[in-house]
């Protein structure tokens, strides 16, 4: 008689699959239910974008950056319109830093409700997602209103922003932010606070605070292992100085300090951090331009720059060596979610199948963002 | 009915000397059919489109309202263009236990049918095992859904369909242990026995007639929504995980039929809970013609049941899904002890209450009450909360 | 007790939260739906409900280009093809091609913030599918026409008028660098709150207060290989389907009427204006 064959299996989440964050692949190796092993494999999602920049100019790669992350598209014009004002020792008049970092906190918001319902999804919730979605299309209306785009906003220019707030939006934008602080709470009696989602999420794949350190992780998915490291506060930028906002940190009170039920918090208590930043700066917005002069033909001197900014997936670093012509000679983004990949090889050791699908949700993984 | 076709056969409609168990066959076999094709089908296409109406109207958007009147023809739609589409079986597939997978799931979907209580007199088969019978069949899923996983050849529809295999199983244990307390309370296994055990009145059904009753019933409930690879326990076919667990090879009518299969167990399983614990077809005596009491006695079983399956329309768009160590520790650790508690104490009630206690009953129909009031109070509060526009119309 | 504690603990929460969640989904079935059944059960055309800023399609009024070829270097992707001819004697500028891609254009608005008169603006058409790729390049000159040239008084041919005193508000809505305020058309319709509902934006049949430059009716420009020209009921009364919809759709009416009004001050101002607006830019402007 043959001794029964035991070999684990070899799957494949493909490229296509339904709760992948974008064009992912993983080869898992299970024994099972049970994972060996999930070694994710990239680059579906590659378009160059940072040769193109050699290309198109330094005015004319503000569209590009909105693709590197195209939901939250805000942060990425910041950092590029920062990294060219950096270089050519530009100043932005105030008010355009005002209008800058109102874009960008409702940006926020609009990621974080999209990585909140889609958690929901990737566990079997289709509510949550809806109303998420609901949500974000308010906040997509009233970006609407301001740019003229829903997604791919093209708002920040080098030296501030296009346009200046249309008459009787920060009414709109005051009303929204009273609609969607109960909403908040409605979300989480839903979903959040829900036994089934709290089982699913709390304990499930740990990232200790020395672990996120040593493989580079960011935002969100750095702060819930407890490191109080937040670009805003820590290396301050723009005219976050003047708000008061606190930086929520993971406590592990659902389980262990830094599983995912800590990582999907975080992006809930940010949420709320971000609407207390948006009241302030709709109060308070100082009269002025909101955009600084800047030549047509944008040719910053020689040199290179390094910018970081809080982007919703964390420290988006952007990297601009300049020769001194008209294009730039490199451009680099880190993105947060580049680096998260890393980490998912090391934690899927054990993991259950349904629990890597959470784990790739808890990170907060954009493949845009991955590939570039 | 029996009377009915002999007085028939008295009066010579059949011709001179027709033998008894032919005719007694053919009108058993015309019963049946009009049953499944009156009820049975049409209630497993129908229920998809309420249930993307209800779906949708719980997750702010509007179902589908395009094709005929409300979008009410969208199951004749998506069944037309199901048998239109190409059949595909795998190369390596094993091609005849992969088409007859899903006859074996509809097998177990169409025979409840024959002891489904209607009313008094509208029962298929009186089956003096009747609720053993419907529990047994409705096991035969298992097998369907193995078999399809297996013979899909594929590792993701194995693993779907061995995972639905474990769950079936493993619920079937709560679910059977959650009947015994009512055949204790009635001594008998038909289903018109059982029914007819129970009062019209609420504290006379015996899910108030004492509390691990109550308790029996919520955990049928449960299972029977586990069994049925509902949400939450619809692992099998997690669309994030699996795209569509066991059922991802199939295309066209044979996929069809594994989730006409699914819906319409949900009629099943609501209409045992209805039976065991509702009251079935309970109806006060309201006019002495047969005919209309058994009228509204089918209105009242069917709107029993309907209530029940909108409920579980209604939990399948709230709450996500568990994983299936949770699942399985969910039933062997809380859901079988727990039934284990209520039949000893529904077996302690009888020995100390044989003929019931109906205190007990308006005690626990207050309790209920007090849950319902409760509910309606917290749906206000959330209401009230999100101050979105409020909207009645159920049928937009 | 702290394992039996927490086993009925855990029972506890899960019929708790179950429950909330339970009422959060019941309150939702009694709730308006927040579809928009777009495009055949809504009373105003979506097209006319979209902001000013709306980035669509884009669209070129030939009568004000001045064929200064500011866009065609704006445009990252290089999808408008320009091609002019500057006559010496009579210093005419001559444009034989004006062709933009829309296939490539990823609708940035990158060519329309350097235009000196607004004559390329985006508008609120976003429904651009056609059965030919060819069909997708808008060839705005079938013959050569001369540029236009900015005016020093107002403009005296009332079409080209209104067309500039639109164009001019298109560019007017961009951020002015140097200027210390919002420019003045902007505050032309004062802004009014949002209406009784909380949603900030109500479905799209009540257009919300504000809209002050929407879809102005704009004459017909003769430019063949052009879509379907947006027929002239912008205007038109939305029947009011819902509650909300007529404090907005009377609004949309009337809003069009003070659109226009600030018009004579803006036309002095406007070719005035895009000499130097064009100096912001850094280029020497076209006609000097």
């Amino acid at each position: 008689m043959s001794t029964l064959r035991t070999e684990e299996m070899t799957l494949n989440m493909g490229p296509q699959h339904p709760s992948t964050h974008g064009v992912l692949r993983f080869v898992i190796k299970a024994d099972g239910e049970v994972m060996r092993e999930a070694i994710p494999d990239v680059g579906y999602l590659h378009r160059s974008i940072e040769k193109i920049a050699e290309k198109v100019g330094y005015h004319g790669f503000m569209p590009y950056t909105d693709r590197v992350d195209y939901v939250c598209a805000m942060f990425t014009n910041q950092g590029w319109g920062m990294a060219c004002e950096k270089l050519a020792n530009i100043e932005v008049p105030r008010r355009g830093e005002y209008c800058r970092v109102i874009a960008a906190e409702f940006n926020r918001l609009a990621s974080h409700l999209l990585t909140v319902g889609l958690m929901g999804m990737d566990i079997g919730a289709m509510t949550p997602f809806l109303h998420a979605l609901r949500e974000r299309e308010m906040i997509n209306d009233l970006i609407e209103e301001l740019c003229g785009a829903r997604l791919t906003f093209n708002y920040m220019r080098i030296g501030g922003v296009a346009w200046d707030l249309p008459p009787g939006w920060r009414e709109k934008a005051l009303a929204y932010l009273d609609h969607l602080d109960p909403i908040i709470n409605e979300f989480n009696s839903l979903f959040s606070y829900n036994k089934i989602c709290v089982e699913r999420l709390a304990k499930v794949a740990p990232i200790s605070a020395e672990d996120a350190i040593n493989y580079n992780l960011v935002g969100p998915n750095l702060r819930a292992s407890g490191v109080n490291w937040d670009v805003r506060k820590n290396i301050p930028y723009s005219v976050y100085p003047e708000f008061d906002f606190e930086v929520p940190l993971g406590s592990g009170e659902w389980g262990i300090v830094g599983d995912a039920m800590d990582r999907y918090m975080m992006r809930i208590r940010e949420m709320v951090q971000s609407s207390r930043i948006l009241r302030q700066a709709l109060k308070r917005m100082p009269e002025g331009p909101v955009l600084a002069k800047v030549v047509r033909n944008f040719k910053p001197p020689a040199g290179e720059c390094q910018i970081r900014v809080e982007s919703a997936r964390g420290d988006q670093g952007w990297y601009v060596v300049s020769d001194g012509t008209a294009f730039p000679w490199r451009v680099h983004v880190r993105t947060g979610s580049f680096a998260a990949m890393g980490i998912i090889q090391k934690l899927s050791r054990g993991l259950m199948i349904a629990d890597l699908v959470v784990l790739i949700a808890s990170l907060d993984v954009i493949a845009p963002e991955i590939d570039r | 009915m029996q009377k009915w076709i002999d007085s028939l056969i008295a009066r010579g409609d059949f011709g001179p000397h027709p033998s008894h168990d032919l005719v007694y066959a053919i009108a058993i076999a015309v019963a049946c059919a009009l049953v499944l094709f009156l009820v049975a089908v049409p209630f497993a296409s129908v229920v998809t489109w309420v249930e993307r109406r209800v779906w949708a109207r719980i997750q702010s958007r509007i179902g589908p309202n395009r094709v005929g009147p409300n979008g009410f023809l969208q199951w004749l739609a998506d069944g037309i263009k199901h048998v239109c589409k190409e059949d595909v079986i795998p190369e390596e597939a094993d091609a005849r236990l992969f088409k007859l997978a899903p006859y074996l799931v509809v097998l177990a979907f169409i025979l409840p049918w024959a002891v489904m209580p209607f009313s008094s007199a509208l029962i298929l088969a009186d089956l003096n095992i009747g609720i053993l019978y419907m529990t047994a069949i409705t096991a035969l899923t298992v097998v369907g859904v193995l078999m399809a996983g297996w013979a899909s050849n594929n590792k993701w529809s194995l693993i779907g369909g061995i995972r639905s295999a474990a769950q079936i199983i493993s619920y079937e244990i709560p679910a059977g242990l959650s009947i015994f307390p009512v055949v204790l309370m009635t001594g008998t296994l038909s289903m018109q026995g059982i029914i007819r055990a129970q009062g019209w009145e609420p504290n006379h059904w015996f899910m108030f007639a004492n509390p691990f009753c109550f308790v029996a019933t919520i955990i049928l409930f449960v299972s029977s929504l586990a069994e049925n690879n509902r949400t939450p326990f619809d692992l099998p076919e997690a669309e994030s995980e699996l795209v569509a667990g066991f059922a991802t090879e199939y295309s066209s009518m044979r996929y069809l039929f594994f989730f006409m299969a699914e819906w319409g167990n949900m009629f099943i399983a609501a209409a045992i809970i209805a039976t065991l614990f509702l009251g079935g077809w309970q109806f006060p005596r309201v006019s002495a013609s047969a005919v209309v009491m058994n009228a509204l006695q089918f209105i009242t079983f069917n709107l029993k049941v309907l209530i029940l399956v909108f409920v579980s329309m209604w939990i399948r768009g709230t709450l996500p899904r568990v994983r299936i160590d949770q699942m399985m520790s969910l039933c062997w650790k809380y859901f079988v002890p727990i039934s284990f508690v209520d039949l000893i104490g529904t077996a302690v009630w009888v020995a100390i209450w044989p003929d019931g206690n109906p205190i007990a009953g308006w005690v626990m129909l207050a309790f209920g009450g007090a849950v319902a009031v409760l509910f309606a109070w917290r749906v206000t509060y959330f209401t009230r909360l999100a101050r979105m526009e409020l909207y009645f119309h159920p049928t937009i | 007790m702290g394992a039996s504690g927490s086993y009925f603990r855990h029972i506890k929460d899960a019929i708790v939260t179950i429950f909330d969640g339970m009422a959060v989904t019941a309150s939702h079935l009694v709730r308006k739906p927040y579809t928009i059944q777009y495009p055949d059960r809504i009373a105003v055309r979506v097209q006319d409900t979209l902001p000013f800023r709306y980035r669509g399609i884009l669209d070129v009024d030939l009568e004000i280009c001045t064929g200064c070829l500011a866009c065609d270097r704006a445009c990252p992707i290089d999808c408008i093809a320009m091609a002019i001819e500057k006559n010496a004697q009579t210093r005419e500028i001559v444009i034989s091609q004006f062709d933009i891609d829309i296939a490539k254009c990823m609708y940035c608005g990158l060519c329309s913030e350097p235009c000196p008169t607004g004559a390329i603006h985006h508008t609120t058409e976003f429904e651009g599918a056609d059965y030919s790729l060819e069909s997708l390049i808008r060839r705005f000159i079938t013959e050569p026409v001369v540029a236009y040239k900015a005016k020093k008084g107002p403009e005296p041919d009332p079409e080209v008028a209104g067309l500039l005193e639109r164009g001019m508000k298109y560019v007017d809505e961009w951020a002015q660098p140097g200027s210390d305020k919002p420019p003045a058309t902007a505050a032309a319709s004062a802004p009014k709150p949002a209406p009784a509902a909380a949603t900030p934006r109500a479905p799209i049949p009540a257009a919300a207060a504000p809209k002050p430059m929407a879809a102005a009716p704009r004459p017909a420009v003769p430019a063949p290989p052009k879509p379907a020209p947006i027929p002239a009921t912008a205007a038109a009364t939305p029947a009011a389907p819902a509650a909300s919809a007529s404090p907005g759709g009377s609004a949309d009416a009337s809003a069009t009427a003070p659109a226009v009004s600030p018009s004579p001050e803006d036309t002095t101002d406007a070719p005035a204006a895009a000499p130097a607006k064009s100096d912001n830019g850094g280029d020497p402007p076209a006609d000097a």
